[in-house]
């Protein structure tokens, strides 16, 4: 699905009444919510309001397999993630390496606190789900490692 | 003359009860910040401190260097706070807190903090905090902080002069690198114990007292956007709390801060 078609859509549930959308189409869904409640929209926030308008995109197939013995990698704090230790430096861990226990597996920020975060067990990435240089939350996995 | 620094001399006139009661004194080291992990691994205990003459690879955040020659003040402090991981980025502040403390009381400066970890005075950096932290299992944390103190520089390489000073160039004249490093020391463990029984309400009733961004216009780089509003507070976290021009609220706890001119 074009982006152009992603667009449509998203006016098409703006200017209507409907609160959610979801199409299917060559493998790809989209599904479009519409945040109708921002009475809270004055007080706290920590994401900007429209956040909750982008389209949630699942590409079945960019999925990759997983299975119960993975075991996660979770982040122990809210921060930015970053797969190196600087910007020049290759990342500490790629798709398919084998990460030994206590192995360095990427750095969260916070107010300028850089935590190494270690593997705490010795395995084979499988998956990376954080792009570099973004906030996580605490607790959200961050790598699937195949224990070996 | 530059000041040699000694950890009997230091010892001799330190108050404090576990900050400082090892001290690793060197004339040389690549980093203090290194050799302070070296040796918590090694099992050096909580409240031992790395001080160094100069760095030949004094490092900041992200692999940058920091400039560290022998008229400056060096130092790494390990400690293994038992508390919950996210509650651990708060020392950067209470870190900035130790340092401007202690500058007020050795000095007639004034220095400010600017979130979450630098201390300026005059709008100027005097002293640059990197704390680095592993997450072992059952709250056990290793936590080397390294604190870069422009003591007695009295001048500066050009990239760095417009941006960095020192405590010498405010006040023109040398100050003790001992007795600074002595009252820092006691200052940081006065409020390290406050933040271990949790009562950090009251250091950042002290925090906001020294605050640089407070009531100021700031822009912060998120990386993936950047926010523009006023500094209304820090919260109970220590999180800068911004009011963005929608009226949102905003909690920012990274990213870089900087004030709109």
């Amino acid at each position: 699905m074009r982006i152009s078609g992603i667009k449509n859509l998203i006016k098409l549930v703006e200017e209507s009444e409907i609160a959610e959308l979801e199409v299917s189409r060559f493998g790809t869904r989209v599904r479009i919510r519409k945040v109708v409640d921002q009475s809270n929209a004055g007080g706290k926030a920590d994401a900007p309001p429209l956040a909750s308008l982008e389209p949630k995109i699942d590409k079945e197939k960019e999925v990759p397999t997983r299975n119960a013995n993975h075991v996660p990698i979770k982040s122990p704090m809210v921060g930015t993630f970053y797969r190196a230790a600087a910007p020049d430096a290759p990342p500490y861990v790629e798709i398919n390496d084998i990460v030994k226990q206590g192995q360095i597996v990427c750095i969260v920020e916070a107010m300028k606190l850089m935590n190494e975060i270690e593997s705490e067990v010795s395995g084979r990435v499988v998956e990376i789900l954080v792009k570099n240089k973004t906030p996580v939350e605490y607790g959200e996995v961050l790598f699937h490692l195949e224990p070996i | 003359m530059n000041e040699i620094l000694d950890a009997e001399v230091i010892q001799k006139g330190l108050t404090t009860s576990f900050l400082g009661k090892k001290i690793y004194a060197f004339g040389s080291l690549q980093s203090t910040q290194e050799t302070a992990k070296r040796l918590a691994k090694n099992g050096a205990p909580e409240g031992s401190v790395v001080i160094a003459e100069q760095q030949t690879a004094g490092r900041g955040r992200f692999g940058r260097t920091w400039h560290s020659p022998k008229e400056g003040l060096w130092v790494s402090l390990i400690l293994h706070p038992k508390i919950p991981s996210q509650k651990v980025p708060f020392l950067s502040l209470l870190t900035a807190l130790s340092v401007t403390e202690a500058i007020r009381r050795t000095t007639s400066l004034l220095p400010t903090i600017k979130w979450p970890n630098d201390v300026l005075i005059n709008g100027k950096k005097v002293c640059g905090i990197l704390p680095d932290l592993e997450t072992r299992e059952n709250n056990s944390n290793l936590v080397i902080i390294g604190i870069g103190l422009n003591v007695n520089q009295s001048d500066f390489p050009l990239d760095l002069e417009e941006t960095s000073t020192s405590l010498h160039l405010e006040l023109d004249r040398p100050i003790s690198k001992t007795l600074l490093l002595q009252e820092l020391l006691l200052r940081f463990e006065e409020n390290y114990i406050i933040f271990l029984k949790e009562e950090t309400m009251e250091l950042l009733e002290k925090i906001r007292g020294f605050s640089y961004f407070i009531g100021k216009r700031v822009t912060v780089d998120l990386k993936e956007k950047v926010l523009e509003g006023e500094v209304i507070d820090l919260d109970e976290e220590g999180r800068l709390v911004l009011r963005l021009d929608s009226g949102l609220i905003q909690r920012v706890v990274a990213g870089e801060a900087r004030l709109v001119r």
